[in-house]
């Protein structure tokens, strides 16, 4: 378990390391950049004002320069300033980042909460009324968007109930949690709609796996309640992949949240991530994605251990 | 001549079989379709040009059976007017990402080597790169409008899973007996890989296919939606950027505006799935219950 461990430690860094030359090269490789995006709009420059502007935030250097001078200040927890307000970028994301892992840990623990239980019953019950109503809970899930679900939402909401999912200000959860997880319901449940349907369709192949294997039936044979082989023995076994596919899907939801957070208006990195793209401003872009990046990693990471203490295969390896 | 012979009896014969699969066929149905609608509808019912102010917002009725939106204009007409540039991309992109994974994929798995560890090492990377976020950057910074452009940029994002799936199955079709006959009998690369591999993947590639599409209606609805894209022309996508901004999700009589739009997507992205579905059943005899 030790060695399973430290691999997949090791793998990280350079994983992260691929991540930042691939983000620094494809900011470098669109046209124009951040003095062009702010003087384009604002003001008439001069070419020398232009240039001595370019020299002040950098961008006059070689790009393996430019790389080299962002990688080490980003090692030290400086992800550089925004060209246009001027703000360090690692403690604005640090401060939006609260709401966006906080949306995508309600949204997973709704997804499961629904996934596993549908999941299960699906599998157990095969072809039955329930078997069909899951499986068709998976194919909508899988095939509708989650900014059209959450459209649909507050479509339903406020036209069927009469109330507006809140869209004023942001309550923090440490103020007031209660109107904290008020507004953060609804933006979870869409984001975790489509994902509780991944859940359930591993969650039921799985199962059905499971169910199948001898041990269940040596199970059954001695005499154990159905309930408790379904529950302490198959289950047990079939959360392997579904731990594997939560730790896959938590990562996606990032990319999820950014449109949930549009559509919710909700202060997160999301949104902070958007409004860097259309002021063109490098440090946020970058910065914002590297985070991302980071914490998609990380819950792979945490997937995999996851998995190993699930899995007695490799715990005792 | 005898290859488009044995192509049409070929396809022929899956037609057979995916007629008999009812999730598949209803699948098809509904995207063949949508296809006409987008393609044959505007030439019967060509767009409005003018607005209709007394008829803003309307409910459904005979005279617009999804009713108005917020310039008094038909629902149902722009969502036949809406789909075609979505099914364009969708189709190209799937097409693209397929090739590229398929032809890196397969090269991976057949060469090995240094190749093998480059590729792996980078699709790994670029599975880690938060795909949608990416997205949003390239099309605003390239300021996407062409139809061909949006489809490279997201087959450029998409290609790694499938590339990653795709060298799995080489490496293990590779251990076959008649592939290895083919390597003894040094056929050459370019031959074992066409000849004797693809065939033996084509229902896979297909299937592949389809879910790269719905993958591309997704990501592009996305973008329109959040404005990332120039608001141009119909598209689904951007009725529903307009109905949201307009207000119309907060209005009563406007929901055909709002439910016109995602009901067509949620119709072509089912569509999309039904048929990768019932495929799936139709090209793995295990999961064929009756031939």
């Amino acid at each position: 378990m030790q060695r399973y461990l430290t691999q997949r430690l090791i793998a990280f860094i350079p994983t992260l390391f691929g991540i930042s030359i691939v983000i620094f090269i494809v900011m470098r490789l669109l046209p124009g950049d951040a003095i062009d995006a702010m003087v384009g709009t604002s003001f008439k420059l001069t070419e020398a004002q232009i240039a001595a502007l370019r020299e002040y935030f950098g961008f006059d250097k070689p790009l393996p320069e430019q790389y080299w001078i962002w990688l080490t200040s980003a090692l030290r927890g400086d992800f550089g300033f925004s060209v246009r307000s001027g703000a360090p970028v690692l403690p604005e994301i640090l401060a939006r980042f609260p709401l966006t892992l906080e949306l995508a840990i309600l949204a997973m623990l709704i997804a499961t909460a629904i996934g596993i239980p549908i999941g299960v019953l699906a599998a157990v019950k095969r072809d039955s009324y329930i078997d069909i109503a899951g499986r068709l809970f998976a194919l909508i899930g899988l095939a509708l968007p989650n900014f059209w679900m959450g459209t649909l939402i507050i479509l339903v909401l406020s036209v069927a109930f009469g109330i507006l999912p809140n869209s004023g200000d942001y309550t923090d959860f440490v103020k007031d949690p209660i109107a904290n997880l008020k507004q953060l319901l609804f933006p979870a449940l869409t984001l975790g709609f489509a994902f509780s349907a991944s859940i359930m369709r591993t969650t039921r192949s799985s199962m059905l796996e499971e169910l199948r294997q001898d041990y269940a039936r040596t199970a059954r044979g001695k005499g154990l309640k159905e309930q408790a082989v379904i529950v302490g023995h198959c289950l047990k076994n079939a959360l392997i992949p579904i731990i594997t596919i939560i730790g896959l899907e938590t990562g996606y939801l990032f990319g999820g949240a950014i449109i949930v957070e549009e559509v919710f208006a909700l202060p997160g990195i999301g949104r902070f991530l958007l409004n860097g793209i259309a002021q063109r401003d490098y440090a946020i872009v970058q910065g914002t994605i590297i985070f991302i990046a980071f914490n998609f990693v990380a819950i792979n990471l945490i997937a995999d251990l996851a998995y190993a203490f699930a899995n007695p295969r490799i715990r005792y390896d | 001549m005898t290859t488009v012979r044995a192509f049409l009896i070929e396809l022929g014969k899956t037609l057979k079989l995916l007629a008999r699969n009812r999730v598949a066929f209803f699948g098809l149905i509904v995207l063949v379709t949508l296809i006409f609608l987008s393609y044959i509808g505007p030439l019967i019912w060509p767009a409005e040009t003018k607005s209709n102010l007394a008829a803003i917002y309307q409910g459904p009725s005979w005279q617009h059976p999804l009713g108005t939106d917020f310039q008094g204009q038909d629902n149902l007409r722009q969502v036949i007017h809406g789909g075609r540039v979505i099914l364009e991309i969708a189709f190209i992109t799937g097409i693209l990402t397929t090739l590229i994974a398929v032809t890196l994929g397969s090269l991976s798995a057949f060469l090995g080597g240094a190749f093998d560890s480059v590729m792996t090492e980078l699709i790994n990377v670029w599975l880690t790169i938060p795909q949608f976020p990416l997205l949003a950057i390239l099309a605003t910074m390239l300021k996407v409008s062409d139809v061909w452009l949006l489809a490279i940029i997201l087959a450029l994002l998409d290609w790694p899973g499938l590339a990653r799936q795709v060298r799995a199955q080489v490496l293990s079709l590779k251990q076959r007996d008649y592939v290895e006959a083919a390597i003894t009998l040094d056929l050459g690369t370019p031959h074992i890989i066409f000849r004797e591999i693809m065939p033996n993947m084509m229902s896979y590639i297909a299937i592949s296919l389809i879910f790269a599409m719905t993958g591309a209606i997704y990501q592009q609805t996305g973008l329109v939606f959040l404005g990332l894209v120039p608001l141009s022309g119909a598209n689904w996508g951007v009725m529903l950027s307009l109905a949201y901004n307009r207000g119309a999700i907060y209005t009563v009589d406007a929901l055909g505006n709002v439910l016109a739009p995602v009901g067509a997507i949620a119709l072509l992205q089912l569509s999309l799935v039904w048929l990768a579905r019932g495929l799936e059943e139709v090209f793995n005899p295990r999961l064929r219950t009756s031939v």
